[in-house]
């Protein structure tokens, strides 16, 4: 049989050739239920939320793990090219390059059949070679890094980063957008055609010549998990780090993403029954929804510190106590899970919001004031402004999750309250006064200019009211016999105070986004529970 | 405690004083355990037995004195002092949410000396159902599975901090066996707290009287029994006069006779009765029980043990 049959063969396997005939037919489908748009849920459903791009983005998500070999059910999901297709007398350029191309060839007739049975008789302007280009080349990749490095963790996440990035294409290149997306579309073709295909297409020859002899790029380790570590053990891990980045997740790992989605399809619903005129409360819904991801984040890290979720004891058990981990291993373990939770969870925020934005209405409302929002910021570059609007919310929110986790690692009841009292009083000051903004610009233009004085202000009296806190504590004995104490308390007092300032700083970051200091900035506070925690941590596991 | 000087000590307190809010925990206790003893810490509730033991775990801190552990502070390197431990508490708080397996695996992984073949021999002789979660399993079985996780990593050095109190006579059967066996297989040392004195007696080679945060006795088992002894005496002249013994806790009158809790060497103990012109009419050595009570009743009643 000829080898490149069986190399093409291959990819639609058995179990997989169902699916992909099940995703061809959605075509036809859709097709025949859009030309019923008469019917009212129809015109609703479809019509009024853009539902037009939702198959091409499932499918096209389908098609990626069959086109890598993946092997997928409901129990199980592993990546990397199948080994006995090493036997095969031919080249490992060729072994690479057939799937490749398949995976090219197919997408780039979907898509073609796509916009000739759904998009065109629509009145929608796809901008096809763009897309196709984009999807290659998000295709090779995944494929090449599925080869290469063989994690099905890692293959997660990069399953993931396919959804969001075919997100960001239907929402910001589909969608016969203004100038500036265009000209960021354009800028997506160029790079995909010059870079991330030919790399995409190295990668995977070097990763299958690799494995074929049995040299991985980056080899699977035993029981790592990089992002989400399993529910249940099978098994000893290989060390007593992973052991408690296991014991923090399954307490706390789970329970930031669960609340995310909670409040993502609360606020979804809402979405979608307040019909006519979703203007109005759209940006209501989104700080809304910002600010329950950030009190969720700060409250998940003063949990994280107790023994368990709600318990209402910040003493460590002897049985977790006595564990042969040092404090910074036994805090990094900690922080790597709320890191890892927070990152799920704001992922799954941002593809549902970029979700809502693309299938509803809102998109023609986000379209101008997204534009606005860049020409207001004399930003000439949308999607650096893009990429820093996912990552700015997420870096607060972990300096709220880190800093939080610091102080109640300190085991002091006193301070825990205070601390969760800032929390509340900083969230309801700073979201409270951006609605206050956003309703009253005019005061917003009257403040801007005085933000720097604020800041100064602001900085000192909550310089001043952590020196009178930790006058406080000394006046009520708790920290004059020991200057360790004394010094924690101090640093937590500082803390809070260079956290609040990030608080309160953060519409000028945003503004001043740009510039290397204010990012390194972040990246300190960012990096400060790193040093916190630990020291936290040592004073209370030993009294 | 007599320490020999050529056994190796692994624990190694010295002059160590703790304070909670003012009230002294542990005031200048010393104290030296040595390779394949089998020391017994006994107290009163709120005698410091726990304290000393959280100090050997570098939960504490010291105020003042030294801890030493394996030649290294607990304080400064918590893993190289706790991988070499096996702990089990009274009270073992396990997580209460996880299996049998699921905490026999988290456990295994801290522990490069695990002996898993030795932590399945022992789950299937406690009868213990793997699959079952901490929170549905009973005291007994609570307290052997914290018996399991303390053992199966081969520790250098076991502490049970009162590890049967309220348990029933099985468990602290299978608890006591397993304390024999560690020693008397691999010369494994063993620090064991209790009330039980009984359970002490029993296993126990050192023992350490802790009252009010004080060693009130201290020293090979054997030794501290041969020197505390009941006397009955009857004085052989019409005169009573009051006995003037050095070391004595207790003189109870029983008409003719006096019944005498004394410590010290018995040979001079019967010359003083006999310089007293008192006949002794019946002796015998203290229990442990009888020891501790008279300790804690009178702490002035000292001896030249230490």
């Amino acid at each position: 049989m000829n080898t490149t049959f069986i190399l093409v063969k291959d990819i639609f396997r058995p179990q997989h050739r169902l699916g992909v005939l099940l995703y061809i037919l959605l075509i036809p489908l859709l097709f025949v239920l859009l030309k019923s748009h008469e019917h009212w849920w129809s015109e609703y459903f479809l019509i009024n939320t853009n539902l037009y791009y939702l198959p091409l983005l499932l499918s096209f998500f389908y098609f990626s793990m069959v086109f890598s070999y993946a092997d997928f059910s409901g129990k199980a999901f592993e990546t990397g090219f199948p080994k006995y297709l090493y036997l095969l007398p031919v080249h490992s350029r060729k072994l690479a390059s057939i799937p490749l191309l398949t995976s090219a060839t197919f997408l780039t007739f979907y898509y073609l059949i796509y916009c000739q049975l759904i998009l065109i008789p629509f009145g929608l302007e796809p901008a096809t070679l763009l897309v196709i280009i984009t999807m290659i080349a998000i295709q090779w990749w995944v494929q090449a890094i599925g080869w290469a490095f063989g994690h099905r963790q890692f293959a997660g996440i990069i399953l993931l980063l396919i959804v969001i990035n075919s997100l960001i294409v239907s929402a910001f290149i589909l969608k016969a957008p203004p100038q500036v997306f265009t000209d960021n579309a354009r800028l997506i073709a160029k790079l995909s055609f010059a870079f991330f295909i030919p790399s995409g297409l190295l990668l995977a020859v070097v990763a299958v010549k690799k494995d074929r002899y049995n040299d991985k790029i980056m080899p699977a380790k035993k029981n790592y998990n990089l992002l989400l570590p399993g529910f249940k053990i099978k098994q000893a891990f290989s060390n007593g780090f992973r052991a408690q980045v296991w014991y923090d997740f399954r307490l706390f790992g789970y329970i930031l993403p669960a609340i995310v989605i909670g409040i993502a399809v609360l606020f979804s619903a809402l979405m979608l029954i307040q019909g006519d005129d979703p203007h109005k409360s759209t940006t209501a819904i989104m700080v809304i929804t910002l600010l329950m991801f950030f009190m969720a984040a700060s409250v998940i890290g003063l949990e994280m510190a107790k023994p368990s979720f709600g318990n209402s004891e910040l003493t460590l058990s002897n049985f977790m106590a006595t564990r042969p981990l040092s404090d910074a291993r036994y805090v990094y373990a900690k922080l790597i899970v709320a890191f890892c939770s927070l990152l799920s969870a704001w992922l799954i925020i941002v593809v549902i919001d970029t979700y809502i934005i693309a299938f509803s209405p809102l998109n023609e409302f986000f379209m101008p004031f997204w534009q606005q929002l860049i020409y207001g910021l004399n930003s000439n570059n949308s999607l650096s402004l893009y990429l820093l609007s996912i990552t700015l919310p997420a870096a607060l929110a972990w300096v709220f999750c880190g800093n939080n986790l610091s102080i109640a690692l300190l085991g002091n009841k006193v301070i825990l309250l205070v601390a969760t009292f800032v929390t509340i009083f900083v969230l309801i000051f700073f979201f409270g006064s951006s609605i206050w903004f956003h309703k009253h610009p005019e005061h917003w233009q009257i403040l801007k200019p005085l933000l720097p004085n604020i800041g100064i202000f602001i900085s000192s009296t909550l310089l001043f009211m952590g020196a009178i806190f930790i006058f406080w504590l000394a006046r009520r004995n708790k920290i004059e016999r020991d200057l360790l104490r004394t010094l924690v308390a101090a640093m937590a007092t500082i803390y809070w105070v260079l956290w609040l300032l990030t608080a309160f700083s953060f519409p000028q970051i945003a503004l001043q986004a740009q510039t290397i200091i204010t990012l390194l900035m972040l990246a300190f506070y960012c990096c400060l529970p790193f040093l916190t925690a630990p020291l936290s941590f040592a004073r209370s596991r030993r009294k | 405690m007599s320490s020999s000087a050529s056994a190796e000590a692994i624990v190694s307190i010295k002059n160590l004083t703790r304070t909670f809010n003012d009230k002294i925990a542990l005031n200048k206790v010393n104290l030296e355990v040595n390779r394949g003893q089998i020391f017994g810490i006994v107290g009163e509730n709120g005698a410091g037995k726990t304290t000393l033991i959280k100090h050997m775990l570098g939960l504490y801190k010291a105020q003042s004195g030294s801890v030493v552990m394996f030649n290294k502070n607990p304080v400064l390197d918590p893993p190289a002092v706790l991988s070499n431990i096996g702990y089990l508490s009274e009270e073992p708080d396990l997580p209460a949410w996880m299996t049998v397996s699921e905490i026999l695996y988290y456990s295994a992984s801290f522990y490069p000396k695990w002996d898993q073949q030795y932590a399945d021999k022992l789950i299937d002789a406690f009868e213990l159902p793997r699959s079952k979660k901490i929170k549905e399993l009973s005291k007994g079985q609570r307290a052997r599975i914290g018996l399991v996780l303390a053992q199966a990593h081969r520790p250098e050095l076991l502490l049970l901090d009162e590890p049967s109190s309220g348990l029933d006579p099985i468990v602290r059967k299978d608890i006591l066996g397993a304390i024999i066996c560690g020693v008397m297989e691999e010369g494994r040392s063993v620090v064991f707290s209790s009330h039980l004195l009984e359970e002490v007696e029993r296993v126990c080679d050192y023992l350490v009287m802790l009252h009010k945060g004080h060693i009130l006795l201290s020293g090979a088992l054997d030794d501290i029994i041969a020197d505390h002894h009941i006397f009955t005496v009857k004085y052989a002249g019409p005169t009573k006069s009051p006995l003037n013994l050095e070391n004595c806790h207790k003189i109870t009158n029983l008409g003719p006779e006096i019944r005498i809790e004394c410590a010290g060497e018995i040979e001079t103990l019967k010359q003083n009765f006999c310089q007293l012109s008192a006949d002794i009419i019946h002796h015998r050595t203290m229990t442990l029980d009888e020891i501790f009570t008279a300790r804690s009743e009178d702490p002035q009643f000292s001896l030249g043990i230490m």
